[in-house]
């Protein structure tokens, strides 16, 4: 995760923006230039590939970065006033331990207590020091000591060695010096070119060493004395050489030095990084708590104002720190040159002899300079960021170094920020454009590319795709822009597309719509056929006849006699009075006008026979249809109410069917069922389980129980063969079956069923003459068209 | 006469569909889909619950009622698990009285009639019906035989050999008893929808002329 160095919010890894605030997110990884691994910024080779990711000249680790490893943490040194540590807390950090006393007296009295700020590094401020050394890949020995300080240290070390053997050129070091020292030598040496080090040594510095070499115990190269020695520093040689303690004044008539100069330019150059963030400042680290040594440093601009007690170096840019420092050795030896700034006023701990003092001379006061202090020196910051990997130098900065940006600034120097492109407003002021990628860059809602005047998304069409899933794939067809497009925006179809899907999307588009548009709009009508005009006007002659056959008085037809009715008649003509008979009412009400008629005839034929008539049904309309023909029946002279008795509905289906069977025929059983049905399968059902009862009645010596049925015409031709082969007391079937019936019974035809015959078989000779011609035109034309 | 009316009004409005898909013939579908609905909800409740479960106690009913009281919990999915007691003993029970009742009343006699009706005892006529009987069923077997090989081109015919050509027209036969008893059925539908179009007519002339007798008084 990525947090934000304005808001604070977590985004994801691979975010190039916040995505709370829009604030850019530096890359924190550096991306393998063979496979496009992205790899953590301190990788030396790719993790994915093994491909070096640095130069190989700055791989090489130096022995104070070896030291550093095995002493613990190396970034440590620079006081800022930060928060206090926790009690407790140790230095693993590395940045909250507390600074030592010796150091303290180099800050001067405006520099915080140690009690009070913990002298301890901010975080930022050792992941800054981290960061400048990752490419610590650079030569060991020569690299470590600049090379204006190695020859001062080779000669000093060994007038040191017998009286403090721990003053050892690294080893003596502290641990944040060291790490310091680790951190700015690599950046610092590919930045400067390797010069003779007689060349590169400051003049001043070159006249110490010069003064010192007689002291020195073991020979070292010697310096060739520089002619452009400033007169302060040939002043020195001079009195170092003399035993006269009396010292000029540390002046730069001439300027200031030349390792300060780099100091002045690195910090001038590291300005845009190294600057102040406003927004959100913690207490500890508002700019006007910093030390003014610090102060100088990152502002160096101020530092001659703000330096009235430093005459010696007033002309020069020093910071502040070195001219307290040099204030307080003016108080402590007044009078005291070079010489006396021995052991015992800049290393307490080490407690060196007083009398070392004196030979310690200029080339201890050269090992006194810190690491990091030595680092600043010869290194210019513009070099160093040119020092840096090409990855790395797109790294993310560290959040303390964001924070003490100046508001308004960019977080990058102006020469990566994204121009804006021409056409387009200029940015606001406070507001930094947001950076686009190269893929994103075919997707901006410009209508044309300025430079060859192709459309955006036919640039974006053509290239392939070179992230994401789709890598490799070109002719895709780009995401509609939704972000940063302007109002007055309308995407263009650069590939056309075909008049059918396009009406196919305004359609889907008026349906998503669904408003009064899509209402308002005439509704296609189908196209009426001929074949349709023709079943209207034969359903509409149906009609007409059937209207018309009702007024008839003569009969069209007679019904004929079927053998089967005959049968039904016979059985229910040979029941004795008082005869139990159950009637199953399984018809619907849709079928009541047909079913009626033949319910009326069994009905009233049964009553004729003063039957006892029990009602049942598996539907549950036959309740009511059984209410209903009961209320007609008792409507009829000689009915008694007791004659009829109603069971209701029995649910269960097939299994009810069983169930009243088995109850029914439990005792003495019925003489005789009459089932009456429009379904199919509820006949199927009664005959079924009758037969079943029957086996079982007959396997007990008992007679079987007989079955007769009135059926709708619809349900007749289906049922015929479990009617011939199972209701062999006989079944009628429709207005012809009722028809029949009543002839059988002797009785005149009704004038209702014979007109309803008469309009059934016109009807009928229409229906028939009607497929008649509807096969012959397949026969015909359809048959062709087809083919 | 209301009801007459009623009905004859609704009558008009099913009739209505022969102009087309309208809103009175979906308002009259409705009307009898819903009421037809509702009427069986009340037949059913009255019918089985109250005069069962609220009439006279039987010991009897306890089981039923539990099972039905288990069925009740197939809504619950945590607890439906104890509905499959139900659900088991309704399915099992049924397909038992159907396969009973199927071999008992259908395939048997079926059979034993079919059978029986190849016989010169009661003529010509009864013998012919009884043999076309006893082809239609065999030839219906045979169409919906899947190891009979049915040659779909003239060409695929004639490669077929002579048994397997023999085959493929004794399924043709079968399908063509199939089409015939189809269209029996369909004929007997068309009959029956007359009929009852014929009865709902009537009764839509009879309930204006009804009103136009009680109007002027004749």
């Amino acid at each position: 995760m990525i947090r934000c160095p304005k808001c604070n919010t977590l985004n994801r890894d691979s975010s190039r923006f916040c995505s709370e605030c829009g604030a850019p997110l530096y890359r924190t990884r550096i991306r393998c230039p063979q496979c496009g691994t992205l790899n953590p910024v301190g990788n030396i080779f790719c993790d994915q590939c093994h491909t070096r990711l640095v130069p190989a000249e700055e791989t090489p680790a130096t022995p104070a970065a070896k030291l550093t490893e095995e002493t613990g943490p190396r970034v440590q040194g620079i006081s800022l006033p930060t928060r206090p540590a926790p009690a407790g807390e140790s230095g693993e950090t590395g940045a909250q331990q507390p600074m030592p006393d010796w150091l303290m007296g180099f800050l001067g009295p405006e520099t915080p207590e140690p009690g009070e700020t913990s002298g301890a590094v901010p975080d930022g401020l050792a992941e800054r020091a981290e960061e400048t050394a990752t490419p610590p890949e650079e030569p060991v020995t020569p690299v470590e000591l600049p090379d204006w300080l190695t020859s001062l240290a080779e000669e000093s070390a060994p007038a040191a060695v017998p009286s403090r053997p721990e003053l050892e050129p690294a080893a003596e070091l502290p641990d944040w010096l060291t790490g310091l020292a680790e951190e700015s030598a690599p950046a610092a040496v590919p930045s400067r070119p390797e010069p003779e080090p007689a060349a590169e040594l400051p003049d001043w510095l070159t006249g110490l060493a010069e003064e010192s070499a007689p002291a020195a115990a073991a020979p070292a190269p010697e310096p060739e004395p520089a002619a452009e020695l400033p007169d302060w520093l040939a002043g020195l040689v001079e009195e170092a050489a003399s035993p006269s303690p009396a010292a000029p004044p540390i002046a730069a008539e001439e300027g200031i030095p030349d390792w300060l100069s780099g100091i002045m330019e690195e910090v001038s150059a590291a300005e845009p990084i190294l600057e102040p963030e406003p927004q959100e400042p913690e207490a500890s680290l508002e700019p006007a708590a910093l030390p003014d040594w610090l102060a100088g440093v990152l502002e160096p601009e101020e530092t001659p104002a703000q330096r009235p007690g430093a005459p010696a170096i007033s002309a020069a840019p020093a910071p502040d720190w070195l001219s307290a420092w040099e204030e307080d050795i003016e108080e402590e030896h007044p009078i005291g040159g070079r010489e006396d700034l021995s052991a015992e006023d800049t290393w307490p701990e080490q407690q060196a002899p007083a009398s070392e003092s004196a030979r310690m001379g200029a080339g201890e006061m050269a090992a006194e300079v810190p690491d990091w202090l030595r680092a600043l020196g010869p290194r210019s910051g513009a070099v160093a960021v040119e020092a840096l990997p090409e990855g790395l130098e797109q790294a993310e900065l560290p959040m303390w170094l964001e924070q003490l940006r100046p508001p308004g600034t960019a977080p990058l120097d102006s020469s990566r920020a994204p121009e804006a492109p021409p056409g387009e407003e200029a940015p606001v002021e406070g507001l930094t454009r947001a950076e686009i990628p190269d893929w994103l860059q075919p997707y901006r809602p410009t209508a044309t590319s300025p430079a060859t005047g192709t459309s955006a998304l036919e640039m974006a069409v053509s290239a392939p795709e070179s992230e994401g899933p789709l890598s490799g794939l070109a002719g895709l067809l780009p995401a509609l822009p939704g972000v940063d497009a302007p109002a007055h925006f309308a995407p263009t179809m650069a590939v056309p597309l075909p008049q059918t899907v396009v009406q196919e999307a305004q359609l889907w588009q008026q349906l998503l719509e669904g408003g009064a548009g899509a209402q308002g709009r005439p509704k296609p009508r189908a196209r009426v056929t001929w074949p349709a005009v023709v079943v209207r006007v034969m359903v509409a002659l149906v009609l007409v006849l059937a209207s018309l056959l009702r007024f008839s008085e003569t009969p069209l037809a007679q019904p004929p006699e079927q053998p089967n009715v005959s049968a039904l008649y016979a059985t229910i003509e040979a029941l004795q009075p008082g005869a139990e008979v159950w009637i199953a009412f399984d018809y619907t009400l849709a079928d009541v006008d047909e079913m009626d008629f033949i319910v009326e005839a069994l009905l009233e034929h049964l009553l004729s026979r003063e039957a006892r008539i029990v009602a049942v049904s598996t539907l549950p309309e036959g309740p009511g249809l059984i209410a209903d023909r009961f209320a007609w029946a008792l409507g009829r002279p000689d009915v008694s109410p007791d004659s009829l008795v109603s069971r209701g509905f029995v649910a269960g289906g097939t299994a009810g069917v069983a169930q009243i069977l088995t109850s029914a025929t439990a005792d003495a059983g019925p003489h005789l069922l009459v089932v009456l049905t429009s379904r199919p399968e509820k006949l199927k059902a009664w005959v079924e389980q009758t037969a079943v009862i029957n086996g079982a009645r007959l396997a007990e010596g008992k007679p079987a129980l007989p079955l007769v049925a009135g059926v709708s015409a619809a349900a007749a031709p289906q049922l015929r063969p479990y009617l011939n082969a199972s209701a062999q007391a006989g079944w009628l079937s429709g207005f012809s079956g009722v028809a029949a019936y009543l002839q059988a019974r002797g009785l005149p035809p009704r004038e209702d069923i014979s007109r309803r015959l008469d309009a059934l078989l016109v009807t009928q000779w229409l229906a028939a003459s009607l497929l008649a011609a509807g096969a012959l035109f397949y026969l015909l034309a359809g048959k062709q068209k087809t083919g | 006469m209301i009801t007459l009316i009623a009905g004859a009004i609704i009558t008009l409005a099913v009739f209505s569909y022969l102009l087309g898909d309208n809103l009175l013939y979906r308002w009259a579908l409705a009307l009898l889909v819903g009421s037809g609905v509702g009427y069986a909800l009340a037949i059913v409740v009255r019918e089985v619950l109250v005069t069962r479960l609220m009439g006279t106690v039987r010991s009897l009913y306890l089981v039923p009622l539990i099972l039905g009281a288990l069925l009740l919990l197939k809504g619950f999915p945590r607890f439906s698990a104890f509905g499959n007691i139900s659900m088991g003993f309704i399915i099992g029970v049924g397909a038992a009285v159907a396969v009973s009742g199927a071999l008992l009343g259908t395939v048997i006699p079926q059979v034993r009639d079919t059978g029986a009706a190849v016989t010169l005892q009661g003529g010509w006529s009864p013998f012919l019906d009884g043999l076309l009987a006893l082809a239609g069923t065999i030839l219906a077997l045979f169409a919906f035989s899947p190891r009979v090989r049915v040659a779909r081109t003239a060409e695929a015919e004639a490669e077929l050999p002579r048994p397997a050509r023999l085959g493929t027209w004794v399924q043709q036969l079968g399908r063509g008893f199939i089409t015939v008893a189809l269209a029996v059925a369909f004929g007997g539908a068309l009959t029956s929808a007359l009929t009852l179009f014929i009865g709902r007519w009537w009764a839509v002339v009879g309930a204006v002329m009804e009103a136009i007798s009680r109007l002027t008084g004749s």
